[in-house]
């Protein structure tokens, strides 16, 4: 077995509002080598970004975490303030959403890009680090002159671009990307998700990919995980998830993208009725009853744990 | 990169000279309602110069043709118009002194007062804020937000009473008014040590009843950018939660109070004319409430237009300032 970069075991994590605790991770376990991906999918509010903001221990102070996170071989919820520093962006680094206002409106993209370098001393000096920018952004596809743009003289695009270009700064082990097509148009959708396969290709990066699309996933990611509720449902390979999944949400969520080459499924989209449920108030039994079109009663006693359902795949479900 | 660089510079080029313009546009209306409202408030300028004295008809007639009176309105405006521009402002009917030479002698001791007031009031306001939001919900914020709170809204005028009384009356400890001891005839450092004995009360009052506006402007608006996703990510690179602070959060939520410390400068020269009077401070302040108690309308006259004058010069500043710190304002 390769070496483990990430270890995740029975990581729970509960926000506290003033309505009271909410769950937002309730018990995810996984593991991931060193150059393999994962891709973890589910509607919003499944508890993913949670999840991914976790990786670096940037969850709100007050949020309760239990469980353990092995990153690089060290405990991630015993370390440090300065060790903690020290594994955030070169140990781990994430590809934020870019249309948020993941960067600084009021510095330069090159400042931005340049700063984890000074940060961590990966670059000698300023000028190693402008050169180092700039290998960068050639390197995502940006043209040199706009690491003296603003943030908002760049398109979603460009700013994805950019984003990438700056968890890539300190030439980190794992990379988490949450969300990084997200409200971008397809053409430059395809184009980022091109980047980053190639980026893996060219190197031992690991990959976590977020993203409630699960289509997307197939594309970047070796291993699958489909989270409800804050919970993983299904994982395994990614092509055997996605065309024969066996949790009926997997199945919802993978009918409810067309399938290319298929006419017919884009004129008959099969949706999902009814909302994902709230963290706060969870139905009982398996979380996903109410709107299973497969569900029975003991559905709503139970929730099922993880159990196999075909090779290397696993379903959290009583009908597999 | 030059065809960014050069449409961004031209965008605020354009911003700046429209700001300018809009200045000088505000500034033509000051001037007209200027002239305007002492048209409606005086109705009798030869009758109030002798205050009820009898005084024979000719001589009013004499002096209503020497002062222009008796010529159309228009004629009036543009002579208004002229003077103003040669900076005279009439004769002031208390001291029968220009009232140019007046505010001019005035000056000195109101941008000393208000000056150093503005300033202590925004840094140590800024920074109070600035504690207070980072260290949220905590004993140090409530304590920094309550305490603002109170001076806030306290009318300055009334807490200088009460500085005054406190320490000059019963204590003892500063002069109870005035720049300088009567008589004194100390120069160098002891001028120095006597006019700051004297400034420190009127400055305390001042500086303690702006630093709350400071202070919970400062608040609010790095609570806003606290909430910000580029924060996340500068924490994620792995930045101290003080260079965060310094470098990703303070800078973007200062810029609302850049443009509230420049309009507040706009304020200094008139702002004090309570504090001023309180403390018996020889500034426009309180050369303000003086011609008010005349009323000595010539010298308010020229005093309203150096005001307003003074807040449109410092709004102009604050928006030239704020296209200079936000690459975001262009032509906006």
């Amino acid at each position: 077995m390769n070496q483990l970069v990430l270890s995740v075991k029975d990581l729970a994590i509960t926000y506290h509002s003033a309505s009271g605790p909410v769950p937002a991770v309730r018990g995810v376990s996984f593991d991931l080598a060193v150059g393999d991906s994962l891709g973890l999918a589910g509607e919003s509010g499944c508890g993913k970004s949670t999840l991914a903001n976790a990786l670096l221990r940037l969850l709100p102070d007050g949020t309760t975490t239990s469980g353990e996170v092995m990153i690089d071989g060290q405990d991630l919820f015993a370390l440090s303030p300065g060790g903690l520093r020290a594994v955030r962006w070169t140990t781990g680094a994430i590809v934020f959403q870019g249309a948020l206002h993941a960067l600084n409106p009021v510095q330069t993209a090159g400042r931005q890009v340049r700063e984890p370098m000074l940060i961590h001393h990966t670059v000698g000096s300023e000028d190693e680090a402008r050169v180092r920018s700039r290998q960068l952004f050639e390197r995502v596809g940006l043209p040199a002159n706009q690491l003296d743009a603003y943030p908002h003289q760049l398109s979603g695009g460009q700013r994805q671009r950019v984003l990438i270009a700056m968890a890539l700064a300190c030439d980190p082990q794992l990379l988490i990307a949450d969300e990084p097509t997200t409200a971008l148009d397809l053409m430059v959708q395809a184009q980022v998700l091109a980047l980053i396969a190639e980026l893996r290709r060219e190197s031992s990066l690991s990959l976590i990919f977020i993203t409630h699309d699960l289509s997307v996933l197939t594309y970047v990611a070796d291993h699958l995980a489909i989270m409800y509720a804050g919970k993983i449902v299904e994982e395994g390979p990614s092509l055997s998830v996605f065309q024969n999944a066996t949790h009926p949400y997997t199945r919802a969520l993978a009918a409810a993208f067309p399938t290319i080459g298929d006419p017919s499924s884009r004129l008959a989209p099969s949706g999902l009725a009814g909302d994902p449920p709230t963290p706060g108030a969870l139905p009982s039994g398996c979380p996903f009853h109410p709107r299973c079109p497969l569900a029975e009663d003991r559905c709503q006693t139970a929730e099922p744990d993880l159990r196999p359902a075909g090779p290397g795949q696993r379903a959290a479900c009583v009908l597999v | 990169m030059l065809a960014t660089e050069q449409s961004e510079s031209r965008g605020r080029t354009r911003f700046i000279l429209k700001k300018v313009l809009g200045s000088l546009l505000t500034l033509v209306f000051v001037l007209v309602f200027n002239f305007v409202l002492f048209r409606i408030v005086q109705s009798d300028p030869i009758g109030s110069l002798f205050r009820g004295r009898n005084v024979p008809a000719a001589k009013i007639a004499d002096l209503r043709t020497a002062f222009g009176l008796d010529e159309s309105l228009w004629v009036q405006f543009w002579a208004y118009v002229r003077q103003t521009f040669q900076l005279n402002f009439g004769i002031s009917y208390q001291s029968r002194q220009p009232v140019w030479n007046e505010i001019v002698s005035a000056i000195p001791a109101t941008v000393a007062l208000v000056g150093i007031s503005a300033v202590f009031s925004a840094v140590i306001g800024t920074i109070g804020g600035v504690i207070a939001a980072w260290r949220r919900n905590t004993w140090k914020d409530h304590a920094i937000t309550s305490g603002t709170m109170v001076f806030y809204s306290m009318p300055d005028f009334w807490l200088g009473m009460i500085l005054l009384v406190g320490f000059a009356v019963v204590l003892g400890w500063f002069p109870v008014g005035g720049m300088s001891d009567a008589g004194s005839t100390a120069t160098g450092l002891a001028l120095l040590l006597d006019r700051l004995h004297h400034i420190f009360l009127p400055a305390l009052t001042l500086t303690l009843a702006y630093l709350g506006e400071y202070a919970l402007v400062t608040r609010s608006s790095l609570l806003d950018v606290m909430g910000e996703d580029y924060l996340t990510v500068a924490r994620a690179k792995g930045l101290r939660d003080v260079v965060v602070r310094n470098r990703h959060a303070v800078p973007n939520a200062l810029l609302p109070v850049v443009t509230l410390t420049a309009i507040n400068f706009g304020f200094v020269l008139s702002g004090a004319i309570a504090v001023e009077a309180v403390f018996s401070w020889p500034g426009l302040g309180k050369a303000t409430a003086d011609a008010i108690r005349g009323p000595d309308l010539p010298m308010l006259q020229g005093l309203f237009l150096l005001f307003s004058a003074a807040v449109i010069f410092f709004n102009l500043l604050a928006d030239v300032a704020y296209a200079w710190l936000d690459p975001r304002v262009e032509g906006a």
